[in-house]
């Protein structure tokens, strides 16, 4: 019962859809289903295949440590996240205005993003060296400090230290996609707004935020799995230290993989990050698609 | 616990067997110059006085093996190294294939140099994809992965009987695995003690700590403030406290040497954990204790190889438990350093006969390789006596073959400390495919020591807990 | 709504009194929060130029030396003789810009498919590219290989280049399509009843007002493939086609990190994207410019 116009609609969506769609397909879905697959096998991924069900799934969510991991991750990527959105908000705000200078701020505050993760990872854990690094030495010479402060060594610190890099290196995109975001907010619900008195707050309260809605979708759930599954900085950092304080799960994806040999174990805990972020996406679409409303 | 004869992972029978009733006999794995200048002691072979491996190496033996048999077709060798991209000891890898390259001018060698932080992946990544290059440098971590993906081919055959022979039985102890020799060994970094001897003179030391109470007295002697400015500017060891393997790898020494282990298997092939043990306490009580007492630099939990290395270079710590290697460092560093840096056997916990790891690196060829006959003749010319005391010299590391261990070179100098760690008992680590996340256990548990919420005895508790679990679930 | 317009209304005497002082405050608050943050960016990059101008023993001395007393050219000379960088430059050039504009391409149309057709699967569709972003990159690994084995793709560019592509086209989509629903539909529809077909529509009507969503899209894909390292690593194994991260990556040795090289290769690694930058950051502009005078 479909009419003409629906056809056709149908028909030119796919057209638009269908090469991004075969890409996809061929290299993101095989290499998915390969992964349930072996996640159900213990084996040498060679020539050496035995099935063992659920049993990988099992040793999982029956284990503690998974679930401190799992925690520790969660917090890790909650705080990365809120604090990419509101870096990279507020500053693509500032950086908006028609004042001078501007497009001298947009290039430097962008600059943390072109920085490889293993080279930013490497230049903060240099510079937090406690004998060799710039900042125990400024916070020495400027007297704010008695003793050597180990940032990366005490459990507290560590974990802010870590967020702060993955901040520090993660805001710019989250800018970036709110810059692009707000050039197409029209101008004349400022104009509107303005007439009717909002100052640059309700301003931004009412006509940029939510005009920006749909790319702050896109953000918080990309930024969230990104997040989630984050590895290299924190790695290179602290290596899960100290004490497990910032042991984040795909660490210990890694470690079961390459260095146990474990790829069963590896690939379960691959589908349960898997379905953990599929829910969180459904609730971030749910929560933020209402809001727009 | 005593520790007479600590192998773990290699209950396969026929070699071992052979090899540690020699062993045995010759007074536990003795390379010393000592037992290089009686006899081959130690040594599993039917001919025994065959190897004249007696005297330093004359001008004969350097060139021995300098000219391979070269194959009739142009060939390309493809080798995969972490060595190459490492400063000095790329320099040897490099040298190797150059001078091969000049010997038979129709090979040519190509490396594909991965750095080491990056072989667990793509080593592992190549073998499942069947497309291993025909040698690749092979570490014992890999071991156990390795025998699971069956990509070793044995080189017994290939390089001939006599020929392994000629390897230090201690590494062939590790290599050979249910009768066939996996890689070709290479060098090794016997764990003991690195020290400034400069530095140790000047606060006037005078004998090797032989327990870990000693150990820590000498660590405090050595925490100076040199310049009297009110700040600590030397310490005495430079610990590495990184949770990481290299910080793993030490504690499991001073583990050993306290007497007990993490992981090994009883002689029914069962697993076990010896975090139990109360040696394992002990361990984790030392690393709480110098923390304490402050004879470490600031920054321990982020101290890695690199930056205690470094420590030791620059003077900032004075010893470090480590393989002769950290010496090629240091030096590299600090070119002043030369003749100023030794080594001493690890302490004990009752000065007893302490307790070493080889921590060998060699290449191994991969069954699916089509050039063997030519890895084989490479690898005969890489390990030739001339060919490998380059590498010794650039980085002090410890050579497999037993001529070359005669050498001066390697027996005297700043080495002479870690050759003579080899006259104790030597731990070869478990092949258990889990042996990662045992590792794991231990620089979770000094990390937890280091925070000093909980006792050792708590953490040794919780570590034997850990250890068990995984056994029981990798059963 | 109603509520909101009266309070602000109210507010209004009071804010046009006081707009003079408010525009001041504004830019005051904002100049100190962009130049604590632009602090907070050089930092590092000052001890990166700092640590790259020093030799490896002035590094490990301390007190140490905020700004090199000796400076020296020694690391990037290092670099420049010990490593191709060059080729690794070249090769990283190639791989990215290809990836970048194929994965750019593609995710333009389908993001405009998504954004403006309803067709069956369409919500599957987004939530599919989605759920490619949630794996775990790192056990994509062995199965990619296996791929690029069978398709003799290793150890090549081109493989790469896919590589990228796929990686990329989820994130760009997605963006895309955000950006393509903050476009009025009425343009479309305009120029639809005007008699152009879809294809016409979106080339010139849509495509010219989407330049700073594609310039965005493209910065991201261009960082994302330059920065790259793992795949690089388990793919690409000869030395004359190894990428800028990887020429990095080789810097920092299992024994020793070569502080001083690896900052200047980092530093070295940096100029050709800031370039990069200053250019496609000139056509954000120019974007929005266009916008407004069509608008």
């Amino acid at each position: 019962m479909k009419s003409a116009f629906a056809k056709r609609e149908s028909r030119s969506g796919m057209i638009f859809t269908i090469p991004a769609a075969l890409i996809m397909l061929g290299l993101v879905v095989y290499p998915m289903l390969y992964g349930f697959f072996i996640s159900t096998q213990k084996s040498n991924l060679i020539d050496k295949w035995e099935f063992v069900g659920a049993k990988y799934y099992i040793q999982l969510l029956t284990d503690a440590e998974f679930f401190g991991t799992l925690k520790t991750t969660a917090i890790f990527a909650a705080c990365v996240v809120i604090g990419n959105l509101f870096v990279g908000l507020l500053l693509a705000v500032l950086v908006n205005q028609k004042i001078p200078l501007m497009n001298i701020f947009k290039v430097i505050l962008m600059l943390p993003w072109l920085f490889p993760e293993v080279v930013v990872a490497l230049i903060w854990k240099w510079l937090f060296s406690p004998l060799f690094g710039m900042f125990n030495y400024v916070l020495f010479s400027l007297n704010l400090i008695e003793k050597e402060v180990d940032v990366l060594g005490q459990p507290g610190t560590a974990f802010v230290g870590v967020v702060f890099v993955c901040i520090w290196k993660g805001y710019p995109i989250v800018m970036l996609m709110m810059m692009a975001g707000m050039k197409n907010i029209p101008h004349e619900r400022y104009e509107a707004a303005a007439i009717d008195g909002a100052n640059k707050w309700q301003q931004f309260l009412n006509v940029t935020l939510p005009g920006l809605m749909p790319v702050l979708l896109v953000a918080s759930i990309l930024e969230t799995a990104w997040w989630f599954k984050h590895f290299t900085i924190v790695w290179l950092m602290t290596g899960g230290g100290p004490a497990g304080a910032t042991e984040l799960i795909s660490v210990d994806i890694y470690l079961q993989a390459f260095t146990n040999f474990n790829f069963g174990r590896a690939a379960a805990e691959s589908v349960i990050i898997l379905f953990l972020l599929m829910v969180v996406s459904f609730i971030y679409s749910r929560v933020l698609r209402d809001e727009s409303q | 616990m005593q520790l007479t004869r600590t192998r773990v992972g290699i209950s396969r029978k026929a070699i071992a067997a052979g090899i540690a009733t020699a062993l045995l006999i010759g007074g536990i794995g003795s390379i010393s110059a000592e037992a290089a200048t009686k006899k081959p002691a130690a040594k599993v072979t039917k001919k025994p006085a065959a190897k004249p491996a007696a005297k330093p190496a004359g001008a004969k033996e350097l060139n021995e093996f300098l000219t391979p048999t070269c194959p009739a077709k142009p060939t390309t060798l493809t080798i995969a190294s972490a060595v190459i991209l490492e400063k000095p000891g790329g320099l040897a890898d490099q040298g190797n294939a150059d001078n091969f390259m000049k010997a038979c001018p129709n090979v040519k060698v190509v490396f594909i140099g991965i750095p080491s932080n990056n072989l667990p992946e793509k080593l592992t990544t190549m073998a499942i994809g069947g497309n291993l290059p025909d040698m690749y440098m092979h570490f014992t971590s890999f071991t156990g992965k390795a025998l699971q993906m069956r990509i070793f081919e044995d080189l017994i055959p290939l390089l001939g009987q006599d020929y392994v022979d000629g390897f230090d039985p201690l590494f062939l102890g590790e290599a050979i695995q249910g009768g066939k020799l996996l890689w070709a060994p290479w060098v090794a970094i016997p764990m003991a003690v690195a020290y400034r001897k400069d530095l140790w003179e000047a606060a006037g030391i005078k004998t090797f700590p032989k327990t870990w109470d000693e150990f820590l007295d000498v660590a405090k002697k050595l925490t100076v403030d040199t310049d009297k400015d009110g700040k600590m500017d030397q310490y005495g060891w430079a610990m590495v406290g990184t949770p990481n393997g290299s910080g793993a790898g030490r504690f499991h020494s001073v583990v050993l040497n306290s007497g007990a282990y993490n992981l090994k298997e009883d002689t029914n092939g069962k697993f076990i954990s010896g975090a139990s043990l109360k040696g394992y306490e002990t361990a984790l009580q030392l690393y709480g204790d110098a923390i304490k007492a402050g004879v470490v630099p600031p920054g321990h939990t982020t101290t890695g190889y690199p930056e205690a290395s470094a420590q030791l270079a620059t003077g900032k710590a004075v010893m470090m438990v480590t393989g002769p290697h950290t010496m090629g460092i240091a030096v590299t560093q600090n070119p002043s350093l030369k003749g100023k840096l030794g080594g001493f056997p690890l302490p004990t916990a009752n000065g007893t006969k302490p307790i070493t790891t080889l921590g060998q690196h060699g290449y191994a060829v991969s069954r699916s390789s089509k050039n063997k006959e030519v890895a084989a003749a490479y690898i005969k010319f890489m390990l030739s006596t001339k060919q490998i005391l380059v590498y010794n010299e650039l980085e002090y590391r410890l050579p497999s073959r037993l001529k070359a261990q005669a050498d001066p070179q390697v027996a005297g100098g700043m080495a002479a400390g870690f050759v003579g760690a080899l006259k104790g008992n030597v731990w070869s680590d478990s092949t258990a495919s889990f042996l990662g996340s045992v590792v794991k256990v231990d620089y979770d548990a000094y990390s937890e020591m280091f925070l000093g919420k909980k006792t050792a005895a708590e953490l040794a508790k919780e570590a034997d807990v850990k250890i068990k679990k995984l056994i029981a679930d990798n059963a | 709504m109603n509520l909101s317009k009266q309070k602000s209304r109210n507010q209004k005497d009071s804010a046009m009194a006081g707009t003079k002082t408010n525009t001041i405050v504004t830019r005051i608050a904002t100049y100190s929060i962009l130049i604590i943050m632009t602090f907070l960016i050089f930092v590092p990059i000052f001890w990166m130029i700092s640590t790259s101008l020093k030799t490896e023993a002035v590094m490990f001395d301390t007190p140490i030396e905020l700004i090199p007393s000796d400076p020296t050219l020694e690391s990037y000379k290092n670099l420049w003789s010990a490593y191709p960088f060059l080729t690794y430059l070249r090769n990283s050039i190639f791989v990215v810009s290809a990836a970048t504009f194929f994965s750019v391409s593609i995710s333009t149309i389908a993001g405009y498919g998504i954004s403006r057709f309803k067709f069956r699967g369409r919500s599957f569709y987004m939530s599919f590219l989605l759920a490619t972003q949630l794996f775990p990159s790192i056990m994509l690994l062995i199965p990619y290989y296996k791929t690029f084995k069978t398709l003799n793709l290793l150890d090549s560019l081109y493989g790469l280049v896919i590589v990228y592509i796929s990686f990329t086209i989820p994130f760009c989509t997605w963006m895309m399509r955000g950006y393509f629903n903050g476009i009025s539909r009425d343009l479309d529809q305009a120029a639809s009843i005007d008699g152009a077909n879809r294809i016409r529509v979106f080339r010139s009507v849509i495509l010219p007002l989407a330049w700073p969503g594609i310039a965005a899209t493209a910065i991201y894909a261009f960082i994302a493939g330059w920065n790259e390292y793992l795949f690089a690593l388990v793919f690409i194994n000869t030395t004359e086609r190894k990428t800028v991260s990887l020429g990095i990556g080789q810097l920092i040795g299992e024994y020793r990190v070569l502080w001083n090289e690896l900052m200047a290769a980092a530093f070295f690694a940096l100029v050709p994207m800031v370039i990069i930058f200053i250019f496609f950051n000139r056509y954000l502009v120019d974007g929005l410019a266009a916008g407004a005078v069509k608008e």
